[in-house]
């Protein structure tokens, strides 16, 4: 019961485990993936619910493509400002593309932040950002794109009055746009190159960049108002440089244009804010308070805040001329309120100039404050500078860094290497050494076993040669003792005359005769003693044969050994001796390891000072030509050509193996 | 009536008997002879016994061949023996009674001693000695029936083989090594060899062993 009870309880318990684990799990199903990642793209494209959209992203298992979401969303908050969101996906989209180790994508959340930075005004982070992206898209040589970051470096340093840096980075810019033909980039690079020298004051240059903006604009078909905008800038310039003239007739070139009022009002209104500035400042009012005022209503009605800004300065300059100090005051108090809330701080300064000679009694404050805000924009833009510095420097610091670790990395491989090649050494050196050692223990081993073996033989000849001489001892104890003695005494017996009966008699003579027989026998048996001396080479065939017997038993095989007389056997070849009874020794081992012979014969001939010892088997024989020869074979061939002797090896799959082995003795 | 002085040589009594037994039945059948018997058992005594006498004093020597050898070891046997008879008595007969029965040494005994008789022990009867001893004393050729069929192959073969080569083949029968030889026969042991060879060409066995050359030196009665 109790154990039912428990499969109730495990059974639901189960499921829920299930249900989580499947909730969990990214989805993989290629269907259900497409649904979502439609839906992700729908979201994006209506700009609707990203939020969503970036949660329907994370189900996504698919990596390159939750990253190519990822961007497009965080680009969509960037759109939107809407800064939460914004960093949120673009800081997953760098983790991402880190991941992925795919630069492309981590330049462009670089890209993402500065452009988000920059509109946040924080343009310290803005240029950080813009500067990574300008090294990351070097890296993978996006040149469009790395020429593109230079422009936005360029344009926040020259908004911090670093026009040096500024117009570096323009030039690298342009040299990259000029090779890739793009005509519109080049465009706007001129064009802040133009606007960089008017600051500094270098007008002929200036003059020169932005003239040179409007020729590249020839080649560009869809020209919007980038003609306008530039002939506005050079009329500033000019305005700036006082040619008040040249300056009207700029921006009127502009106004010529009329298609300009419908297509970039806001340039309209500026041109006419300009060209009616231009005019008061060369003393020509006739009309100006009009334009004016009409540049500020469409400025009102855009909500140009900036714009507003300028054209009340305009207008109270205006007043101030024409003596109206109150409207004058009003104006310059709405410009310089607008300018503080809009933190323009140019605005901020050029209003507090204008309120200090519109409201004298107040001048010497607005000038203090004039003062002080330039001093504090100094520190705030030198500090960046420094910052932007800093962050060159960094990479600077960062490539040294990175060099001095590739040195001391390849100091480390190099290291390493020769380490282990000396610690391989060592070890080579090391196995070599107990190689050695076991050469010379197994050298001293077979001195030794030789030594053995050759007291075996002495052993085996001292024991053949006692045995000799005691068979020769009694042979002549039989035959010179013995026999004579017999002799004697049948002789003896012979020459009695003895009487008695006839049939005593023959017996007699008989008993005689029998022992004339005996007495042959005895010296048969003496000779026969002595006879067997003849095969003295007994005893090193017999130290063979209890080989051969003795394996024959390990092996399980028949064996017949056959061996011609030779004065070989009498020789004290011990050295030759020995060597044989080893080579026996191991093609035995041989034949019992591998050939599951049935027979084995051995043959030992002479020929012309040669031993010639033939090894039969019948087993399975083996490939002679294999190249890998077992050990067995080796320590063969290395005894047979100790000896100076030849080895034959005949192996046949079906037959067996003939091993004929030639040695020379009697040298 | 001849008075004969005898010598019986033989360490062993028993067959020193033998022989006088049968002298005195010669006396006692052939009134011819009258025996003065001296007998020896040594080779030293013997020795001084024919030196003490008259040159040639004794008629008929019976001698063994297998006596221990003499006190100064400079007659080994009685082969040595009989040599210095034949010098200081050449008239006296020499009967040599043996057991030896090999071929080289009684070819020996004939090259060194050529006795009047030759007696093989295990040949004789008293009825052989008798006749053998007969025989001897009138100037017969005495030989044992194993004496004589091994003359018989010797006269009949065509081989010839000197001392030396006899020698070889002996010392090869008794088992002694090639090794060795150098130091018993006066030869190197390449001289040895190229003799050997010889010896197997005369017997046609060129290709076969020793044993098979020693087996036919021997049927040969060379050995």
């Amino acid at each position: 019961m109790l154990k039912k009870n428990k499969h109730l309880i495990l059974i639901p318990f189960s499921l829920l485990l299930c249900f989580f684990t499947s909730c969990n799990k990214k989805i993989s199903n290629s269907i259900e993936k497409e649904s979502i990642n439609d839906s992700i793209n729908y979201y994006i494209k209506n700009n609707k619910r990203l939020f969503r959209a970036k949660v329907l992203n994370d189900i996504i298992d698919n990596d390159t493509l939750r990253k190519k979401n990822i961007l497009k969303i965080a680009f969509q908050a960037y759109k939107n400002s809407d800064s939460l969101l914004f960093k949120e996906a673009n800081a997953e989209a760098l983790q991402l593309s880190i991941k992925l180790n795919d630069t492309s994508g981590i330049a462009e959340t670089h890209w993402n932040s500065g452009s988000f930075y920059a509109k946040q005004e924080v343009l310290d982070s803005a240029y950080y950002h813009y500067f990574q992206a300008h090294k990351y898209y070097s890296l993978i040589a996006h040149e469009n794109y790395s020429a593109k970051m230079l422009y936005n470096m360029a344009f926040i340093q020259s908004r911090l009055k670093d026009y040096t840096s500024s117009e570096a980075k323009l030039f690298q810019a342009i040299s990259i746009y000029k090779k890739l033909g793009k005509d519109i980039s080049l465009h706007r690079c001129y064009n802040a190159l133009g606007n960089n020298y008017g600051e500094i004051g270098d007008f002929k240059n200036s003059i020169e960049y932005h003239n040179k903006s409007i020729t590249v604009l020839d080649r560009v078909k869809n020209k919007k108002s980038y003609y306008e905008r530039s002939l506005n800038d050079i009329g500033l310039a000019y305005q700036m440089n006082k040619d008040y003239k040249t300056s009207i007739q700029s921006f009127k070139k502009a106004l010529g244009n009329k298609a300009i009022e419908n297509q970039d009002v806001n340039l309209y209104a500026r041109l006419k804010d300009n060209l009616a500035y231009s005019k008061l400042l060369k003393g020509d009012e006739l009309n100006i308070e009009k334009d004016f005022l009409e540049a500020l209503r469409i400025r009102d009605s855009l909500n140009d805040i900036s714009g507003i800004t300028v054209s009340k300065r305009h207008l109270a300059e205006y007043y101030l001329i024409n003596k109206d100090t109150i409207k004058a005051l009003d104006y310059a108090k709405a410009s310089s309120n607008l300018s503080y809330k809009a933190k323009n701080n140019n605005a901020i300064l050029t209003s507090l100039l204008l309120l200090s000679k519109i409201d004298i009694k107040n001048s010497s404050d607005y000038l203090e404050k004039h003062v002080e805000l330039t001093d504090s924009l100094q520190n705030y833009e030198r500090k960046l500078k420094n910052k932007f510095a800093r962050i060159s420097f960094e990479t600077d610091a960062y490539i040294e860094k990175s060099e001095k670790l590739a040195l001391q990395k390849s100091l480390i491989i190099t290291f390493g290497i020769a380490i282990v090649s000396i610690l391989s050494l060592l070890y080579f050196i090391k196995i070599q050494r107990s190689k050695n050692k076991e050469l010379q223990q197994e050298q001293l081993q077979q001195q030794a076993n030789e030594e053995i073996y050759k007291l075996m033989l002495k052993q085996q000849s001292k024991l053949e040669e006692g045995r000799l001489k005691e068979r020769y001892r009694i042979s002549e104890e039989l035959h010179d003792g013995v026999l004579g003695k017999i002799f004697g005494a049948r002789m003896g017996l012979g020459f009695l005359d003895l009487k008695g009966d006839q049939e005593d008699l023959i017996k007699q003579q008989q008993y005689i005769e029998d022992l004339q027989i005996i007495e042959e026998e005895i010296r048969d048996i003496s000779h026969e003693l002595k006879n067997e001396i003849l095969s003295t080479s007994k005893d090193y065939i017999t130290l063979i044969e209890n080989l051969v017997a003795e394996k024959s038993l390990i092996g399980k095989f028949q064996y017949d050994i056959k061996s011609e007389e030779s004065l070989f056997w009498n020789q004290s070849n011990e050295t030759i001796k020995i060597n044989v009874y080893r080579i026996i020794q191991e093609v035995l081992q041989n034949i019992i390891k591998h050939s599951k012979a049935k027979q084995v014969s051995l043959f030992f001939n002479f020929s012309k000072n040669n031993l010639i010892l033939i090894v039969k088997d019948d087993g399975v024989g083996f490939d002679v030509l294999k190249k890998n020869k077992g050990i067995g074979l080796i320590n063969l061939q290395s005894r047979v050509g100790h000896l100076k002797g030849e080895l034959k090896i005949n192996s046949d799959l079906k037959t067996g193996t003939i091993i004929d082995i030639k040695i020379p003795y009697n040298q | 009536m001849q008075k004969l002085n005898i010598l019986i040589i033989d360490d062993h009594p028993q067959i020193a008997e033998s022989f006088k037994l049968a002298l005195l039945k010669i006396a006692k059948n052939d009134s011819r002879y009258d025996f003065i018997i001296s007998e020896a058992v040594s080779i030293d005594k013997s020795y001084s016994l024919i030196k003490q006498k008259r040159k040639s004093f004794f008629d008929l020597i019976f001698l063994d061949i297998k006596l221990p050898k003499s006190k100064d070891a400079k007659l080994l046997s009685g082969e040595d023996l009989g040599l210095e008879i034949r010098k200081h008595s050449p008239d006296s007969k020499i009967i040599v009674a043996t057991t030896y029965n090999d071929n080289h040494r009684i070819n020996n005994i004939f090259k060194n001693l050529n006795p009047e008789g030759l007696l093989i022990k295990n040949d004789l009867t008293p009825k052989v000695l008798i006749h053998a001893i007969e025989e001897a004393l009138e100037g017969i050729p005495a030989y044992t029936k194993t004496v004589k069929r091994l003359l018989r192959t010797l006269a009949s073969n065509d081989v010839s083989l000197d001392y030396v080569d006899r020698q070889i083949l002996y010392q090869l029968s008794i088992g002694t090594k090639m090794v060795d030889l150098p130091d018993i026969i006066p030869m190197s042991i390449g001289g040895i060899e190229r003799r050997k060879r010889q010896i197997k060409e005369a017997f046609d066995v060129s290709k076969q062993d020793d044993k098979v050359l020693l087996a036919i030196a021997k049927e040969k009665g060379f050995i």
